[in-house]
């Protein structure tokens, strides 16, 4: 009980003394209830989901649209709104994938080890010696252009990193009285790698997903500002500065709204992966 | 900045060859920048070989290569102006075509022009039977009567004089590429006789072009002595280019800069007609397209005016005809769609998908062409108004136009096409695009009928022309009742340029095409 309080007192402690982590904080929380409530909060909940309102087309930032229209007279803020969930829900996809690929892959290599252990790393070494984004693209390319593909082609080149953090995490923990005792009473192997050793790593791979939430929405945005992701009319971040690229010198706010939102979710993701890792690993501490 | 320096770099080296060559002294440098036209253009070269081209090169060809005879600009009281032949006569019944030819022309490797390279041309581009070869189809035999003069006969009547003034498969060029075969052209050569010659050429990256100085124009022209095109995929980038001076002329930029640039001192909008229009052709091989009342009920459910304002503003006019509008043949009276929801809903209702249709249809388009990325929201939108789940799909033209030739009823649903005739003759239009076809080339409809075929046909072979227009015009209202396509609308060129250009022509029987023979820099 007494290390629960000073964990509390560590949190309580550590935010007064980080107010950025308690930014990006909010800016997380933020985009979540927008992300939740978009229907709700939406000015122009059918602007928003893509239907086109011509009477209000490329309409300057004002009072009856706070930033803005687009080409197809679409309220830029309705759209930011909507978009926010096909971002969240996208990039939660890609880190549940990874995790789920990544995870069991680093606990058993680094529990087995041996051959399998060198043949898993060597497989995920040839993954991670191509440019994530790059290799992204190739299978965009292969598979034909939209959100699901966009998805699995950012998974295929982002799952080594959570086996190369959870295969070093679980060759200590092997080394941990607890886990010699439960393997000398004879708990099979599975049961502990993922009984045992499965919770112990999980503080690192949550670090890591934090911060990657922010990679992954820009990623994803990047793919679809490529014509590789989503596909108009979907309310995607990335689709929205596209389809303002060219109206960029004449009607500046159709792609400038929405990158200060990718700016904000990816900085506050950020802020609060940094400020976990910080609280969860005294050693980075400064 | 890389490609800045690049461009410095060849003005200097075209600055210090001019200054070697002729000793010339600081004249000659201010003089310099009048001397290199910088164009920045979309368009691509997907062939260098003149037997073969049929797509976007056409923007340069005019400048490297010339046909017989040329479509008069408008205002002229010519349909034709001469090129290389001076004058050419048809006999009575059609069949018999006999060109003079010009005195004193040589092609860019130094080879004699003369009736055997005017034969020898048409017969290359007949064999290799690429591109748009189909348009020499009539000609049975070419006669060479003298050095100086040429005969064609004809196995039916055909307008020859439209088929040799086509921006396609009618240029003449020089009868020692026989040798060399196609790997020469693709290599980025040209031997025509145009009042430029290909220097050198970057795939999608740059094209130099040289004045011909052996060109039998006036002497003193072409007055620019290099062409330098910057192949850029950006109308930003372009506009930006235009607006720094980067750039002389430049063929595209937002349309909703258009008239900021217009309004800037230094630059100015050239605007033309053009024989352009944009349709999505509906594939009818394939179900629910199959049935005529969900393609009429699709032609309703278009917001036209929508359309045209989101993809061109000011620059688009709703099409009247499949046939591009003021082109020779086009029907001004034909019944019209509009837009009209509860029409189109009734037609859905008529053919048996009042519930709406259970599958997703394909509908793609060109992904480097603006105006198709703006507008395809508002189809997919009007589609799925009327029960069409639309999926877009955005493609790279090539990777498209592959993807239309296949089979099909593995290809697209609906496909958009911004399509410019070959020549100026409707038989062209009417017949790639919906003449059917047993391999699929230009006819993304998949259209085939038997009757249409035949009108068609008739109309093109008949020298009565007042006959041939009301054939012409049946087969364009067997196209609207049948819609195998959703005619949309029709273009006018602009072309954005510095306020110091002087002599840019459009010439819309030549889509796409710049001439940069008439062009000076003040």
């Amino acid at each position: 009980m007494g290390s629960r309080v000073s964990a509390f007192k560590r949190f309580l402690h550590f935010f007064l003394k980080n107010p950025l982590t308690l930014f990006g904080i909010v800016l997380v929380f933020l985009f979540l209830v927008i992300a939740l409530a978009a229907p709700v909060l939406a000015p122009y909940p059918d602007q928003g989901r893509g239907e086109s309102l011509m009477t209000a087309r490329l309409q300057a930032p004002s009072a009856e649209h706070l930033l803005g229209t687009d080409a197809l007279g679409r309220d830029i803020l309705s759209r930011i709104l909507f978009g926010s969930r096909v971002s969240l829900k996208a990039a939660l996809t890609v880190i549940l994938i990874v995790i789920a690929v990544g995870t069991p892959l680093g606990i058993i290599a680094g529990y087995v080890g041996g051959v399998v252990d060198d043949v898993i790393m060597r497989i995920s070494d040839l993954f991670l010696a191509f440019p994530s984004l790059l290799l992204a693209v190739a299978i965009v390319a292969a598979l034909g252009p939209n959100l699901t593909n966009a998805m699995i082609a950012l998974s295929v080149p982002w799952w080594p990193w959570y086996t190369r953090i959870t295969r070093s995490q679980t060759l200590s923990l092997k080394e941990r009285q607890f886990v010699d005792a439960a393997r000398s009473v004879g708990v099979p192997a599975p049961k502990i790698m993922f009984r045992h050793i499965l919770p112990n790593c999980i503080t690192p791979v949550i670090v890591q997903a934090t911060l990657d939430m922010g990679y992954i929405i820009l990623a994803l945005a990047g793919l679809s500002f490529l014509g590789l992701g989503s596909q108009p009319p979907t309310a995607d971040w990335g689709v929205m500065i596209s389809e303002g690229r060219s109206f960029i010198l004449t009607h500046w706010w159709i792609s400038t709204f929405p990158g200060v939102a990718i700016l904000f979710s990816v900085l506050g993701f950020n802020l609060v992966g940094d400020g976990i890792a910080e609280v969860m690993n005294p050693k980075r501490r400064r | 900045m890389k490609k800045q320096w690049a461009l410095v770099l060849f003005l200097l080296m075209t600055a210090s060859s001019l200054v070697l060559a002729g000793g010339k002294s600081e004249a000659a440098e201010e003089d310099l920048s009048k001397q290199v036209l910088i164009v920045g253009s979309v368009d691509s070269v997907t062939t260098w070989d003149p037997s073969a081209s049929y797509s976007t090169e056409i923007a340069y060809f005019t400048n490297l290569y010339e046909g017989l005879i040329r479509a008069a600009a408008p205002g002229s009281d010519q349909p034709f102006e001469p090129l290389l032949a001076t004058a050419w006569e048809a006999s009575p019944d059609g069949l018999e075509w006999t060109f003079t030819l010009r005195r004193g022309v040589t092609f860019h490797d130094g080879t004699a022009f003369n009736a055997q390279a005017v034969k020898y041309s048409y017969e290359r581009t007949m064999e290799l039977g690429l591109g748009a070869a189909f348009i020499l189809d009539p000609i049975e035999s070419i006669t060479v009567v003298d050095d100086y003069t040429v005969l064609f006969k004809l196995s039916y009547a055909a307008p020859l004089d439209r088929i040799a003034a086509s921006a396609y498969g009618s240029w003449i060029f020089s009868p020692a590429v026989k040798d060399k075969g196609r790997e020469w052209f693709e290599e980025g050569n040209a031997a025509g006789t145009g009042p430029y010659k290909l220097e050198s050429y970057k795939p999608d990256q740059e094209i130099v072009l040289v004045r011909n100085e052996n060109y039998w124009g006036p002497k003193d022209t072409p007055a620019v002595q290099r062409v330098l095109v910057r192949i850029v995929k950006d109308a930003v980038t372009m506009q930006n280019m235009l607006e720094a001076g980067q750039a002389d002329i430049v063929t595209l930029i937002p349309k909703e800069s258009l008239s900021s640039v217009d309004d800037r001192d230094d630059c100015k909008v050239l605007t033309g007609p053009s024989f352009m229009n944009y349709a999505i052709h509906l594939n009818t091989q394939k179900p629910p397209l199959d049935n005529v009342l969900v393609r009429r009920a699709i032609s309703y459910a278009i917001p036209y005016d929508d359309v045209i304002t989101v993809s061109l503003g000011d620059l688009g006019t709703k099409a009247v005809s499949p046939i591009p509008f003021g082109q020779f043949g086009c029907a001004t009276d034909l019944p019209q769609y509009t837009t009209d929801l509860a029409k189109a809903r009734d037609l859905m209702k008529q053919a048996g998908f009042a519930g709406g249709i259970d599958r997703t249809l394909v509908f793609t388009f060109a992904a480097e062409n603006a105006a198709h990325q703006a507008y395809a929201p508002l189809i997919k939108e009007s589609l799925e108004k009327i029960g069409i789940p639309v999926e877009v799909r955005p493609i790279l033209w090539t990777a498209q136009w592959e993807m239309m030739k296949g089979d099909p009823l593995q290809a697209q649903d609906l496909g958009a096409l911004l399509w410019w005739p070959t020549f100026n003759d409707p038989y062209e239009t009417l017949a790639s695009l919906w003449r059917t076809e047993k391999k699929p080339f230009f006819n993304f409809a998949y259209y085939s009928n038997p009757r249409y075929d035949d009108l068609i046909d008739r109309a093109y072979a008949t020298p009565d022309e007042d006959e041939a227009l009301k054939l012409y015009r049946a087969a364009q209202e067997i196209l609207v009742q049948e819609a195998p396509s959703v005619y949309l609308f029709d273009l006018t060129t602009a072309v954005p340029m510095r306020e110091n250009i002087q002599g840019f022509v459009i010439n819309p029987a030549y889509p796409k095409a710049m001439y940069f023979y008439g062009v000076k820099k003040n």
